[in-house]
């Protein structure tokens, strides 16, 4: 459940290691969860982001659920291409894009 | 329980899982489909909680992945979770231990 003002935690390499959500893309809503893009602000810049894994428990089809121990982020432009070249940690499976899972070896989860 | 919950229920509750206690060391292994593929995915972690609801009875695992910690909560009954396997006991005196996630050692802790 990241809203804004959310701080969340950076897991690229692109430069900065905390950003904080200050709009949420989309049909108007309160939480965006994991899956969903945010607009974020990181060191005086304004990114789009895509949120990647998240405190609260998320439910799968299958019944089970996943809790993630941190809130974090992946910085991309407004085109969608992100603006590091490396991701660490661990990403939830909701993280589909395909420009993002190629970068490097990445633990879905 | 209500028993005509409990009868209908008895058709898909499995009778060959180990009983699970908190602070088992346990290995879950759950079917999973990539595209065409199916394999069962192994994971390894430790129950943090149980919760007894019939044939909802879920269990929550605790592991660490890359230095984070992620928990995923199953229900033991599906069909999805082929195997349950306890490996190890760790002499636990409550039936929820949460206060691990806070723990800088774990060993220490439990």
């Amino acid at each position: 459940m990241i809203q804004i003002r959310t701080v969340l935690k950076v897991l690229d390499n692109s430069g900065p290691k905390t950003a904080r959500c200050i709009g949420i893309l989309g049909p108007p809503k309160k939480f965006a969860t994991v899956g969903n893009k945010i607009v974020v602000a990181a060191e005086g810049k304004v990114y789009h982001g895509i949120v990647a894994c998240c405190k609260v428990e998320k439910k799968r089809p299958d019944g089970s659920f996943v809790r993630i121990d941190q809130n974090g982020v992946i910085l991309v432009e407004s085109n969608g291409k992100p603006v590091g070249n490396r991701v660490f940690g661990v990403l939830s499976d909701r993280v589909k894009q395909p420009e993002i899972l190629s970068l490097g070896r990445v633990k879905t989860i | 329980m209500n028993s005509q919950i409990r009868n209908i229920e008895s058709a898909y509750i499995k009778d060959n899982i180990p009983s699970i206690q908190i602070g088992d060391l346990i290995k879950i292994g759950v079917f999973i489909k990539e595209g065409n593929k199916e394999r069962i995915q192994y994971s390894e972690g430790i129950v943090i909680s149980k919760h007894n609801a019939g044939i909802n009875t879920t269990i929550t695992m605790r592991r660490t992945l890359q230095g984070i910690g992620v928990e995923r909560i199953y229900l033991i009954h599906s069909p999805k979770i082929t195997s349950i396997k306890i490996l190890k006991h760790f002499k636990i005196r409550r039936a929820k231990i949460f206060y691990i996630r806070n723990a800088k050692k774990l060993k220490e802790k439990i």
